[in-house]
């Protein structure tokens, strides 16, 4: 009943598995030594379920950002979701409103690019290939955070204390080679940074982000991101 | 903080930019602008969290210094994340000990 679809959903999120299972390690890694407990860290893979908003809220837990300071600050990243969901949904109009709903759970940049890359009819036959796009890059997700969560107890607290700054590394090997790909983002970059470095905190966080955005519509052409 | 809270929270900030479109797909234009905006923010948010984060985190200027350039160079080589995390986590750790 489109089980066919789904299994081939499943076979084509394999190079979208092999990505995330290494960074959901290292995030699970950062996160633990933040202090979140292994629960917590696996219940945002879980329910959460952004790379990057997930990674962003442990360094503001970090930083000691308020409650309502961090779901703003990840809200705003999750913003992009609402582009990328419309253009998955635009395909999917003939699917029942709740597979829909059910489905858009499972939209992130990566399974994003694999679906619109994917040229097969539309239809309901889209829906289950997308369904087992969508589970298999979810479920390595969760898998990575767990076995990140089991490797880091195994390390000495030297190196635990040493990696809560190494969440910023992990941000920055992963801007570095977008930033390499599509240079005239470092304009995006530096005019964030420097605006979140001189307001502060996290308002300084929120109006530096905006403010880079911002600048970028009109700086970067159509070279940026997917 | 309450972290079952903030996880629900969280949680919400991410399933509705992901199920409005699924609801309302039929009513949903973006210009040309909003689209660039929407998709640089992800990179503005990331380099607005890294460069305050890592100049307050560090212990030194040193260490500071060191996590960014290993993290640069293993993004240029690209190398998968854990490889920037492991490397910069060891190399301050060394620091650590020596001074």
């Amino acid at each position: 009943m489109g089980l066919k679809e789904f299994k081939k959903g499943l076979v084509l999120s394999i190079p979208v598995m092999t990505g995330y299972i290494p960074v959901a390690i290292a995030y699970a890694a950062t996160a633990l030594s933040t202090g979140l407990t292994p629960w917590q860290t696996i219940a945002m893979s879980l329910f959460v379920y952004t790379g990057v908003g997930q990674m962003a809220a442990v360094a503001m837990i970090g930083q000691g950002v308020s409650l309502a300071g961090i779901t703003a600050a990840v809200f705003i990243m999750n913003l992009r979701h609402v582009i990328m969901s419309t253009v998955v949904m635009e395909r999917m109009r003939q699917t029942p409103l709740g597979i829909r709903v059910l489905l858009s759970l499972g939209i992130t940049d990566e399974v994003f690019a694999l679906e619109t890359a994917d040229s097969s009819a539309s239809g309901s036959s889209n829906a289950a290939c997308f369904a087992g796009i969508a589970l298999g890059a979810w479920g390595s997700w969760v898998l990575g955070t767990c076995l990140g969560c089991g490797i880091s107890t195994m390390m000495p607290p030297k190196l635990m204390t040493a990696l809560s700054i190494s969440l910023y590394a992990l941000f920055i090997s992963i801007l570095t080679p977008q930033i390499r790909r599509h240079l005239p983002l470092i304009t995006v970059v530096l005019i964030s940074a420097a605006i979140s470095s001189l307001i502060g905190s996290s308002q300084g966080i929120i109006i530096g982000s905006l403010a880079g955005a911002a600048a970028g519509v009109f700086l970067v052409k159509e070279e940026d991101l997917p | 903080m309450n972290m079952g809270l903030l996880i629900v929270c969280l949680a919400l900030s991410t399933a509705i930019p992901r199920i409005l479109p699924a609801v309302f797909i039929s009513r949903m234009h973006f210009s040309q602008a909003a689209r660039r905006f929407l998709r640089l923010l992800p990179v503005s948010v990331m380099a607005a969290l890294i460069f305050p984060g890592v100049v307050q985190a560090a212990p030194s200027t040193a260490a500071c210094l060191l996590t960014i350039s290993l993290s640069v160079f293993c993004g240029l080589m690209n190398w998968p994340p854990i490889a920037a995390v492991l490397s910069s986590a060891g190399a301050i750790c060394l620091l650590l000990i020596l001074t």
